[in-house]
């Protein structure tokens, strides 16, 4: 004879499991969040990030400093000074990107979705000027149609982009391997200026993301890396990035890449903005773009002496104008570098 | 307290935690590539297609006309900022959450007449631009 609850007992057994798993999950997303350094990739990212900033030949005084300060742990730190970071200026390039021109008069696009008032961008002509040389058009061509996105290199063959701009997401199947889009019907196109690739096409030899994009469409963990059949970095320079704990709203936010609604090939820029809000993974800002930017470097320009990363660093991977209720209504918005999006990157481009 | 309102209320307290609990096994942030080892299966964010082309009025197709949508349910869901542009043969496909666009082709020399599209889950819709 089976043993069925009585119906008093039955809804007591049900709100038993309820509270019990909502304790237990509790109990299991405490070191999650307290514990980032615990994560499987960022011990190894971690001691690549300083061979990294060995790399560029000028190790910033910030590798000096105990680890407490280098922001090993992202929760507690709450100092400006909690972070970790890489930075490089390209072969014979500049700091200073000195390429820009002002946008010509019929550039105006008031009224579209991520250009927050003016259209405020200029276009970079030429693009062969570090940091310009390093951001790369992405095109890829699928059953006829083209998509378009933006990404920069951060290494000599690998380029950081938003993860809708290598997988679907959300569980949904991209056509090709994982349910990524196809790798053979990408083309990365490094510094482009219109109808001129001064550093050639290079293709994809592999795409990259992570789950919380790929299998749960979060739009927080919205980025991705690509890498290529070239080492175009060698010739183009490339990108530093860092993570910090403490806010960034305030900082100088430069965002540049190749928008569809300029001549194809064309790379587009506003600089002079400042981080307006800081979520725990995306960074908000007023810096204006519009569609195929997505994967642009959100950027700054950092002097010599700065902690953690000198020269152009990335702060943040572009990926969505405005939409839902704000911050996300008000302001243009990107995948914040934290320190598990730091680690992956690094650890994407070193293995 | 009714067995009815008991049920919705464990309903409740079961769904975010099943939703956490994935992402605690399976972390946001674990890395997946296009030829490593298959992801753990996630559930399936719906959503439906928009798909046409783009020709001239003399039947010519358009290539590279950028293909733009606008969202017109409030709140906007979120878009990414990839974009779309035509193919060699004036194709172009938008893959979007459920709801309703206004879709517009611009060349920035000429400009379609603005379309409505609604959008449904796993539904192809079919929308043809004729440019001036």
């Amino acid at each position: 004879m089976t043993s069925v609850p009585t119906s008093r007992t039955r809804p007591g057994i049900i709100l038993a499991i309820g509270i019990t798993t909502v304790l237990a999950a509790a109990l299991a997303a405490a070191p999650a969040t307290a514990a980032p350094t615990a994560e499987a990739p960022t011990t190894a990212a971690r001691t690549e990030a300083h061979g990294a900033v060995a790399d560029s030949g000028a190790v910033p005084a910030a590798a000096a400093l105990p680890a407490a300060q280098r922001g090993l742990d992202g929760v507690r730190g709450s100092g400006t000074s909690a972070s970790v970071g890489t930075g490089k200026a390209g072969p014979g390039g500049s700091r200073f990107d000195v390429g820009a021109r002002p946008v010509a008069s019929d550039g105006d696009s008031i009224g579209i979705q991520s250009v927050i008032g003016t259209d405020n961008r200029v276009r970079v002509d030429p693009t062969t000027v570090f940091p310009s040389s390093a951001i790369v058009q992405i095109v890829r061509t699928t059953n006829g149609t083209t998509w378009g996105c933006t990404g920069w290199l951060y290494g000599p063959s690998i380029i950081a982009t938003a993860g809708h701009c290598v997988h679907p997401g959300g569980g949904q199947n991209g056509g090709g391997g994982n349910n990524f889009y196809p790798r053979g019907d990408f083309q990365i196109i490094p510094g482009r200026n219109g109808t001129s690739t001064p550093y050639g096409t290079c293709t994809a030899t592999q795409l990259l993301s992570v789950n919380g994009w790929t299998q749960n469409g979060d739009e927080t963990y919205d980025y991705g890396a690509i890498r290529l059949s070239c080492a175009a970095g060698n010739s183009t320079g490339w990108f530093g990035m860092w993570w910090q704990s403490a806010s960034l709203t305030g900082t100088a936010t430069t965002v540049s890449g190749y928008p569809c609604d300029k001549t194809f090939g064309q790379q587009w820029r506003h600089a002079g903005q400042t981080v307006t809000a800081t979520h725990t993974r995306q960074v908000f800002y007023q810096n204006d773009t519009f569609g195929c930017q997505s994967g642009s470097p959100v950027y700054q320009t950092r002097a010599a002496g700065s902690s953690w990363c000198v020269g152009q660093c990335v702060m943040a991977i572009h990926a969505y104008g405005l939409h839902g209720s704000s911050p996300h209504s008000t302001n243009n918005h990107g995948t914040r570098i934290t320190e598990s999006v730091f680690n992956n990157l690094i650890t994407w481009r070193d293995s | 307290m009714s067995r009815t309102r008991l049920g919705v209320l464990a309903l409740l307290i079961a769904a975010p935690l099943l939703i956490g609990a994935s992402l605690l096994v399976f972390g946001g942030d674990d890395p997946v590539s296009d030829d490593g080892p298959p992801p753990p299966p996630g559930s399936t964010s719906p959503a439906g297609t928009v798909t046409g082309t783009v020709t001239t009025p003399a039947g010519e197709p358009v290539r590279q006309a950028p293909v733009q949508v606008t969202a017109l349910d409030e709140p906007a869901p979120a878009i990414p900022e990839i974009g779309v542009l035509t193919g060699d043969a004036g194709r172009y496909e938008w893959r979007l959450p459920p709801g309703r666009y206004e879709i517009v082709v611009s060349t920035g020399e000429r400009n379609s007449a603005p379309q409505t599209a609604t959008v449904t889950a796993d539904q192809v819709t079919r929308l043809d631009f004729t440019l001036p």
